[in-house]
């Protein structure tokens, strides 16, 4: 009992003793920090020593353009810094043979800043941002009438549905339709077929296969109809 | 500057305000016309002739009190009702109105338009299911039979214009039609299977089972009040707009006509408003004058009726087809 009452009085004055968190300026302010790695891509080589020597692998190699080497033209590797998983160590600076890669006096803040606009300015076709307006509109409309219409007190019964009461097997049907699954496979196979005829719509030997298996689907549909 | 025109194109022309204006105009249409052909005045009293009246209606549905059942499942149901009235938007963005081009056309844009169909009938069922009562459940049965009957067919029908025009977008069909006249000279059959199709896409009165009034209460909106019927509602008038404008763009010519692209693209609205004009009476017409069919007619007038006829128009859309 009493190592708990010790480990808890502990923590207490732990808590009153003050933080040993750097504040963020002090980072970029005195030696302490290392900085950002930040590549130049001039001097690289494309080794891959600093993806190899990564310690959270947040390096990967991609390749960024060509380069000749004995008169051949091979893919030129570079090395993508993923500022999320840094741990902002410097150790691909030490390894770079070409010392192409600087660690820049930056807090990873900035870095981290710097990574995060890239995410979310993703150019949104208008086709998307049309849509969404719409939506947000219509949502606006239907979230302030929701607002402005009175509410009154009911009792028990006004929130009955129409038909007085539901059968018990109701919840268990809702999503479910087993009869209607039929015509819901015809109308799969009828709308694929119809759009492989719109993108075969040139060549003349696909089309008059799809047509036939259009003609065939349909008489499968009158025999289920003459069921 | 291009976020500005987005916003233009989604909130403005062609899309909400644009769109919900033709939907209330449509269902106004509509309601005389039924009206006339029972022998009624229809909406008289709100705004000049009461073409208000559905905006009202609109209006005071969305202020009154949603009291959703007990069985309903709320965190379906709002999702699946703004979804149903935002895809029929959306669609109006892909239909040529006021030039040759729609709004966000891309080539292939007519396969996007056949998802949007399947996407509106996904939301329907999800709002019936989502609040449950044996009135839904069986409003919804039948409203899956339906979609799987004419779904088909509309999208044949689709298929048939887009190979004679050797073309997957919105924009090379009315450039075909500019060059070689409209689509509805060369497919005819193709052009009243679509409509018929629309018809019982829209749940109009030969195929109005999903919400048969007098055997199902309201079908799958017979547990909506409140916010979520004003939306039902209008999901229908706004499906109601752009099937009318998908079919005139594609059967009828979209804005062209004499003096569209020359004199003024005012014109080519014109053109279009005239042409959805003539299709949305054809449907009101139709639909006041026919009785419902039977749940066993519908596979009977789809599958063995207009089905075949169909893909005959399907191979002489191919025998047809000339590339420009």
């Amino acid at each position: 009992m009493s190592e708990y009452v010790r480990a808890v009085l502990l923590g207490v004055r732990e808590a009153l003793a003050g933080r040993l968190t750097e504040p963020i300026q002090a980072v970029t302010s005195n030696e302490r920090g290392r900085g950002v790695p930040v590549l130049d891509s001039e001097k690289c080589l494309g080794c891959g020593l600093c993806a190899r020597s990564c310690p959270p692998a947040a390096i990967k190699m991609r390749v960024s353009g060509k380069r000749v080497v004995g008169g051949r033209e091979v893919p030129k590797q570079e090395p993508f810094f993923d500022y999320h998983s840094c741990i902002y160590c410097g150790m691909c600076a030490d390894v770079c043979p070409a010392k192409a890669i600087r660690m820049v006096k930056a807090s990873p803040l900035d870095a981290v800043q710097g990574a995060l606009p890239q995410l979310l300015v993703i150019p949104l076709p208008p086709q998307v941002t049309t849509f969404l307006l719409i939506l947000i509109a219509v949502a606006l409309v239907y979230w302030v009438s929701g607002r402005l219409a009175p509410r009154g007190s009911h009792s028990q019964t006004a929130r009955e549905p129409f038909s007085g009461g539901v059968p018990l097997t109701a919840a268990r049907l809702r999503y479910y339709a087993a009869d209607l699954m039929t015509f819901a496979l015809f109308l799969l196979l009828a709308e694929a077929l119809c759009l492989l005829l719109l993108l075969a719509g040139g060549e003349s030997f696909p089309f008059g296969v799809l047509l036939v298996a259009a003609l065939v689907i349909f008489l499968q549909g009158l025999i289920l109809l003459r069921r | 500057m291009p976020m500005l025109l987005e916003l233009f194109h989604s909130l403005v022309f062609p899309g909400v305000i644009f769109t919900a204006a033709m939907a209330f105009w449509f269902e106004y249409l509509e309601r005389k016309v039924t009206a006339w052909v029972q022998r009624r005045v229809g909406p008289l009293l709100s705004g000049p002739r009461g073409l208000l009246q559905p905006l009202y209606d609109f209006l005071k549905l969305l202020g009154k009190e949603e009291l959703l059942p007990r069985t309903t499942d709320p965190a379906v149901l709002a999702p699946a009702l703004l979804l149903a009235v935002t895809v029929p938007i959306y669609g109006m963005l892909y239909v040529p109105i006021i030039s040759t081009t729609p709004p966000l056309g891309f080539e292939g844009d007519i396969l996007l338009v056949l998802l949007l169909l399947a996407i509106s009938a996904l939301s329907i069922s999800l709002v019936g299911y989502a609040a449950l009562s044996p009135y839904t459940v069986v409003g919804v049965g039948r409203f899956i039979a339906q979609y799987t009957m004419y779904e088909a067919v509309f999208m044949f029908c689709i298929a048939a214009a887009a190979i004679q025009a050797s073309s997957l977008s919105m924009s090379g069909l009315i450039s075909y039609q500019q060059a070689k006249g409209w689509l509805v000279l060369y497919q005819p059959i193709g052009f009243v299977a679509a409509f018929t199709s629309l018809l019982a896409k829209l749940e109009k009165k030969p195929f109005d089972l999903p919400h048969a009034k007098q055997e199902i209460v309201a079908g799958w909106m017979t547990e909506l009040s409140g916010r979520s019927l004003a939306f039902a509602r209008v999901y229908e008038d706004l499906s109601m707009t752009w099937g009318i404008a998908l079919l005139a763009a594609i059967y009828l010519g979209g804005p062209l006509g004499p003096g569209f692209p020359d004199v003024s693209p005012l014109l080519g609205f014109a053109w279009f408003g005239l042409k959805a004009l003539l299709l949305s009476i054809l449907i009101a017409l139709v639909s006041a004058a026919l009785v419902r069919i039977r749940v066993y007619g519908l596979p009977r007038i789809f599958w063995r009726g207009i089905y075949p006829l169909v893909l005959l128009q399907v191979a002489l859309a191919w025998l047809l087809r000339c590339p420009l």
